[in-house]
């Protein structure tokens, strides 16, 4: 698949609509991927931003250079609305999202009387943009052939553009925005898989664990809440991650292998997709209805579906309410991974070339970087096949920089069959059960029901004894017909249920049913099911403290103890900055250390030279070659010292720093 | 929880249930069911609770066990065909809402309708609009919208250890006279509520008032007026002659969130603050924000987790420290330096990198309610013990201070 790469350097800060609201003082922010707290500042450059300008200039460029005249948002088949679609077409281009670390650049601004020539004064006169400045490459894709003319105009169209260069987001014409852009054109390096998954078709389907960490945001949409007011989802349908690899498989000319993976009598069965921090763990990741959290250091994962079956089955009620291995108290998981990212959009009127009225909207997506993982049944080679495609698009809007995502397949260890009913078997007898046949079917996806459950599991001969179900409500788009699919109330996955599972044929039946699950008449979620063995109580993987913040916290309460150290000796605020822009103004750690030393043998710094001598030393062994870090080191000098001295304001704190004094 | 007395109860619990499910579905068009089960009283009552609640969630798996999948909007239903304010029903009825016309389905309708029949107040009048406004003289139109910048407030209380509580009662006299008691302690908090909000020329919603719970949506901006208002009527006398304990949630979002939405984070919130109370035992509050930007983490409560309730309201004699901080930050008069100060504290790689910010903005700016904003959230981080840092304090009273509006 061909397409174009874009690397856009910075000539100024960009601000197109941001993440939700402005930060407190802001009226308005670039999107910055916040976290609470951030390692790295990354900033997102939506796709939909990029098509936009690229639509734009594109149009001008094909308006010049033929007789076409765009017409949209009305019907139009102009080369500019084949490329990059319109109100009722998608265009043959999908443009990525970028990322990329970034500074944050705050702007006051002040609006002024055209009248008085001062400050507006009927409000809104003064506001703070927060600005993003970052260098971003940009991947375009083509998702079908173009055709003679099409192919001409891009072709002429990306030296242009390379001329004139790219301006996005607010204040165009203040010189917000600018890039550098330099195109050079892209092969995918994917090569098609080229080995037929169906010479494998004899083996059995064994486990596996899809992993799917977005790169992009993805716009999973919920139902409709209001007309304005559209959730995202908190877990990926099995039918839309079986569409996405079906998708990838289809763009890299692989559409025989996706029908032979998707639709055939061995197709490959998959759950539904749940967000998770701990990518190699199901039990993790899917909800189970009927699983505890307790609040202890670390923090565990407690089953009571055992107890619900054992109390069903005539034995005393035993639900524990502290976790029976820290005795910290018991409480509902709240949902793993990252929440969702709330973006602010514009529609821009193609005839004003600003924001149409009204059309300031926000879209909920889920936030890159978060990782869903999936249950997959399939056969050695057809995981194969699926793993060899690692690159994704999920969701919607995928052709403005939504979706993009990177998928994972590993090898996931069941017990046997026999293992877990004899596991469940002996977790009851010690709840004072004697019941050595009773399976708990768990489910990790959705499902539809044509039937009952309780008659589809009565026909397989296995009598339902008790059940912990939840429903919940999913539609969809059918991308084939082109029409919305029925909105319907499903079996949730995590739901469970407890059958009976003593006949001669039970085994062969739960072999089945894990093998086949129970099929959909809308035949888009089907229902997997697990005979669950996830009885003993699991510590869960605990949230690090990042290497990094820990070294920055030890770098900084040694420069509070030098500063304090050198109390009486500190240089005033100018002359420590005077270092910092030096070190900035260079690349060498060795020139910065010089010219501190410089400043320390000055006879004006006399009082301060055992501080400047100090100093060097420490940027000498700490950063012998690193200048970021370096300049990181004086930028704190900086600040502890001006707190550190003593004609401070802060002079009687009791306290500086986690640790106290 | 109804406690019956009467020897033929499983006829009752059949009567009742069945008149309650005939109410629900008079009043929501058969969108929502209920299930109902009852247990004689052989056990305590914590016992029989976690026994009823057992059953009733077997009852709700016995529907989904028992049918196929239920569809909502058959497949091909045009997007114009659904109704505008749930996305779950054919639209089958124009509404007007404000100025504005809206395709709603029949359940919806039945909702909207037992709403207005009850005179519940509507979203613009919860912030005060709705008032009739003179145009030029003669026109005369509705304000139908929150103002712009508004910010809508859920405030839930609920007692804390109730099936504990009530476990421990000896006579069913004396359950019928604190169940008595809970529910004019309530209805006089609401009425509070209603007060202190007519007061601030505000309207307030109480979609749940029943039992041991209220739960009130309002305008977040006296969100301050009405807690201490709530919380002084919920510690009166029959409170403390009960040893009766509230603990709380306050959740706020934009005014056009789903209240769906809302009161599911509120339940979330409150069990939150439930559960500090209980190790604690003290009322706790558990304060979280649905407001999309960076001092607002949607899953993460504000200052950390719950605060105790009488650090947000006070003793009645003082405010608590929290309304102190808000107004402390709210103080800082240069918007830019609190910008700079959720900048310091939401930024860095380490507490020391976070507080080496804060400080050196302090000495740079010389700013008296910084200072001070700073060594309150000291103070009361250290009396709220370890766990809880003064950062995630600021970053919390910086949050609410465009919010609440803290009164004098």
């Amino acid at each position: 698949m061909s397409g174009w790469r874009l690397t856009l350097t910075a000539r100024s800060s960009y601000l197109v609509g941001g993440v939700g609201q402005a930060p407190l003082g802001s009226h308005v922010a670039a999107p910055f991927l916040a976290g609470r707290h951030l390692e790295d500042e990354e900033a997102l450059l939506p796709g939909t931003s990029v098509r936009g300008v690229l639509r734009d200039a594109f149009r001008r460029f094909v308006e010049a250079r033929t007789e076409w005249t765009c017409a949209a948002p009305d019907q139009c088949d102009c080369p500019c609305c084949r490329l990059f679609g319109s109100g009722n077409r998608t265009g043959k281009l999908m443009v990525r999202s970028g990322r990329a670390t970034a500074a944050r650049d705050p702007r006051s601004r002040i609006a002024l009387d055209r009248a008085t020539r001062t400050a507006a004064r009927a409000g809104h006169a003064l506001w703070t943009e927060e600005r993003a400045r970052a260098d971003f490459t940009i991947d375009l894709e083509l998702r079908a052939s173009t055709d003679s003319e099409e192919a001409r105009l891009l072709d002429d169209f990306w030296p242009w553009l390379s001329l004139v260069g790219l301006a996005l987001g607010r204040s165009k014409s203040t010189g917000g925005g600018s890039f550098e852009i330099n195109v050079v054109s892209h092969e995918r390096e994917q090569p098609r898989h080229t080995r037929a998954p169906s010479t494998e078709s004899d083996a059995p389907p064994r486990s596996y664990l899809l992993s799917v960490t977005l790169l992009e945001p993805a716009r999973l949409v919920g139902i409709r809440q209001r007309d304005f007011f559209r959730d995202a989802l908190q877990s990926v349908p099995s039918a839309t991650l079986r569409g996405a690899i079906g998708w990838a498989m289809q763009r890299q000319g692989d559409d025989a292998l996706a029908t032979e993976l998707f639709r055939s009598s061995t197709s490959v069965r998959l759950g539904t997709a749940y967000p998770t921090l701990e990518t190699a763990s199901l039990s993790g990741a899917v909800p189970w209805l009927s699983v505890q959290v307790c609040r202890g250091e670390p923090r565990h994962r407690v089953n009571l579906a055992l107890a619900k079956v054992a109390w069903r089955m005539g034995s005393a009620l035993q639900l524990p309410e502290v976790c029976p291995r820290c005795g910290a108290h018991l409480e509902e998981p709240d949902g793993d991974g990252a929440g969702p990212l709330v973006i602010g959009r514009t529609a821009i009127d193609p005839h004003t070339r600003s924001v149409a009225q009204d059309m300031l909207y926000y879209e909920t997506v889920a936030a890159p970087g978060s990782t869903f993982v999936a249950y997959m049944l399939a056969r050695p080679g057809q995981a194969e096949a699926i793993a060899h495609y690692s690159e994704l698009l999920i969701g919607g809007r995928t052709a403005a920089g939504r979706g993009l995502a990177r998928l994972q397949v590993l090898p996931l260890d069941v017990p046997s069959l026999e293992s877990r009913l004899a596991g469940t078997a002996q977790a009851l007898a010690a709840l004072g059960v004697a019941h050595e046949t009773i399976a708990i079917l768990g489910f990790v996806s959705e499902a539809g029901m044509g039937a009952p459950l309780r008659q589809e599991l009565m026909d397989r001969g296995l009598p339902v004894l008790t059940a912990e179900l939840r429903s919940i409500v999913r539609g969809g788009w059918d991308q084939e017909r082109g029409y919305p699919r029925p909105l319907r109330q499903l079996i949730s996955g995590g739901s469970w249920v407890a059958v009976e599972a003593g006949g001669e044929s039970a085994l062969h039946e739960l072999e089945r049913l894990e093998r086949f699950g129970i099929a959909d008449p809308d035949g888009t979620a089907h229902a997997m099911l697990l005979v669950r063995e996830d009885w003993e109580v699991m510590e869960m993987t605990p949230p690090t403290r990042s290497v990094a913040a820990t070294e920055v916290d030890d770098l900084i309460l040694g420069i509070v103890d030098i500063c304090r150290q050198y109390a009486r000796q500190l240089p005033d605020r100018s002359a420590l900055q005077t270092l910092l822009r030096y070190a900035q103004s260079t690349d060498s750690v060795q020139e910065t250390i010089l010219f501190i030393r410089y400043q320390a043998s000055r006879e004006e710094h006399g009082r301060n030279r055992a501080f400047f001598i100090r100093i060097a030393e420490e940027v000498e062994r700490r950063f012998p070659r690193n200048i970021e870090g370096a300049r990181r080191y004086l930028a704190f000098v900086v600040r502890a010292a001006n707190v550190e001295r003593p004609h401070g304001p802060h002079a009687d704190a009791t306290e500086v720093g986690p640790h106290g004094r | 929880m109804f406690l019956l007395e009467h020897p033929a109860a499983d006829e009752q619990i059949r009567v009742l249930a069945e008149e309650w499910q005939s109410a629900l579905a008079r009043l929501t068009s058969g969108a929502v069911a209920s299930v109902a089960a009852g247990i004689p009283l052989g056990l305590s009552l914590a016992d029989a609770r976690q026994h009823l609640r057992l059953l009733l969630d077997e009852q709700r798996s016995q529907r989904l066990l028992d049918q196929p999948s239920k569809i909502l909007l058959p497949a091909g239903t045009a997007p114009g065909a659904v109704c505008e304010g749930c996305g779950a029903e054919p639209s089958a009825y124009v509404d007007q809402v404000g100025n504005e016309t809206e395709r709603i389905g029949e359940q919806c309708q039945a909702r909207r309708t037992a709403g207005r029949d009850a005179h519940a107040p509507t979203l613009a009048q919860l912030f005060g609009q709705a008032d009739l406004i003179d145009v030029a003289g003669s026109a005369v139109t509705l304000q139908d919208r929150p103002p712009i910048g508004s910010t809508l407030a859920a405030v839930y209380f609920d007692a804390d250890s109730m099936g504990r509580r009530l476990g421990k009662l000896d006579t069913l006299d004396e359950l019928g006279r604190l169940s008595r008691d809970i529910g004019d302690q309530v209805g006089a908090a609401v009425e509070a509520a209603k007060a202190a909000a007519d007061q601030a020329r505000r309207r307030l919603l109480a979609p749940i008032v029943g039992g041991d719970d209220v739960l009130l949506f309002l305008d977040a901006a006296i969100v301050p007026t009405v807690l201490s208002k709530v919380a002084d009527s919920l510690s009166s006398a029959i409170a403390r002659e009960w040893k009766l304990r509230f603990s709380a949630s306050v959740v706020v979002a934009d005014p056009y969130t789903p209240l769906r939405q809302v009161f599911g984070e509120s339940r979330r919130a409150l069990k939150a603050a439930k559960e500090r109370a209980h190790r604690t035992e003290q009322a706790q509050i558990a304060v979280r924000s649905l407001l999309p930007a960076r001092l607002h983490p949607g899953s993460d409560l504000l200052f950390g987790g719950p605060l105790p309730l009488e650090d947000v309201v006070g003793d009645g004699e003082s405010r608590g420290p929290l309304m102190q901080l808000i107004n402390d930050v709210a103080a800082i008069s240069d918007r830019s330096q609190r910008a700079g100060l959720a900048r310091d504290l939401l930024s860095g790689e380490g507490v020391a990198e976070r507080e080496l910010a804060l400080l050196d903005r302090i000495v740079r700016t010389n700013d008296g309610h910084m200072q001070r904003a700073l060594e309150l959230a000291r103070h009361w981080a250290s009396v709220l013990g370890p766990g809880r840092h003064h950062h995630e304090l600021l970053l919390g009273a910086l949050a609410l201070a465009d919010q609440w509006r803290v009164p004098a």
